[in-house]
């Protein structure tokens, strides 16, 4: 609730905007100047430059036995921690422990 | 964007962030998403706290060494700090104690697995951890913000 009084979603005009920005059909205001260079296509899909199987494939071959890797949802507010988790699916974290309990490999 | 362009505006971002990182991260900054942050730290302190110790990390990502800096180190682990970001490293080579330098490695590097086969932060300097830890958010928000970021 604070954070739909607070984005003011009961709006239309800024739910509209919203939905517009969502379809692309409006740009998205940058937050930074580093984000202008940034395709926004590809932050849609960020685990495209770091594959949590591949890591695990990484991990394994350096004698990790115990590894937990994975990307998930991280946002600021629980309503759209929700919906970003259980509806839309866009994960933009990535969270990795592992452990070697055997002797480390011999760099080449 | 080739994934070489993906990695140079990932660290030019980071890179331009780096000096109000700790002020303004909003992820820090805010209650609800660091309480996710410190369920995934309290299991990975868990883990540390009951490791035979002497104990080496690789921190992938560390960023501003928040992670690297306030609970690595002064668990007593020696820390291979690993970021895309020199300007991210340069806070936190500026922010470790002197007591605590000769513990710590700081790597320029990513942890990009999109190239096979090309060396990289995790795989050059994994043979030196026992526990290799990433905790990383892509700051960039992504499909959702378009939807709820309207106010901004």
């Amino acid at each position: 609730m604070y954070e739909f009084v607070q984005r003011e979603y009961y709006r239309p005009d800024v739910l509209g905007r919203g939905l517009l920005r969502r379809m692309g059909l409006l740009s998205t205001p940058a937050r930074s100047q580093a984000q202008v260079a940034v395709d926004q296509g590809l932050v849609e899909r960020p685990q495209l430059g770091i594959s949590a199987e591949v890591l695990t494939g990484l991990l394994s071959e350096n004698h990790f036995d115990n590894i937990i890797t994975h990307w998930r949802s991280i946002k600021r507010f629980w309503l759209t921690y929700t919906l970003d988790k259980w509806f839309v699916r866009s994960n933009n974290a990535l969270f990795m422990v592992a452990h070697r309990s055997g002797q480390a490999p011999i760099p080449a | 964007m080739s994934h070489e362009e993906i990695l140079k505006a990932n660290e030019v971002y980071h890179d331009v962030e780096a000096g109000a990182y700790d002020a303004t991260m909003p992820y820090i900054r805010n209650s609800f998403a660091q309480a996710i942050f410190n369920a995934d730290i309290a299991t990975i302190m868990g883990l540390l706290k009951h490791a035979q110790k002497p104990l080496s990390v690789l921190d992938c990502g560390a960023g501003t060494g928040n992670l690297t800096l306030l609970k690595f180190l002064a668990l007593g682990c020696a820390v291979t700090a690993v970021d895309i970001s020199r300007g991210m490293l340069e806070r936190l080579r500026g922010k470790v104690s002197k007591a605590d330098e000769s513990r710590l490695q700081i790597v320029h590097g990513d942890v990009d697995t999109s190239w096979n086969g090309r060396p990289n932060g995790l795989t050059s300097f994994a043979h030196q951890a026992s526990y290799i830890i990433c905790q990383i958010t892509w700051p960039l928000t992504g499909t959702l913000s378009a939807f709820v970021r309207m106010r901004e």
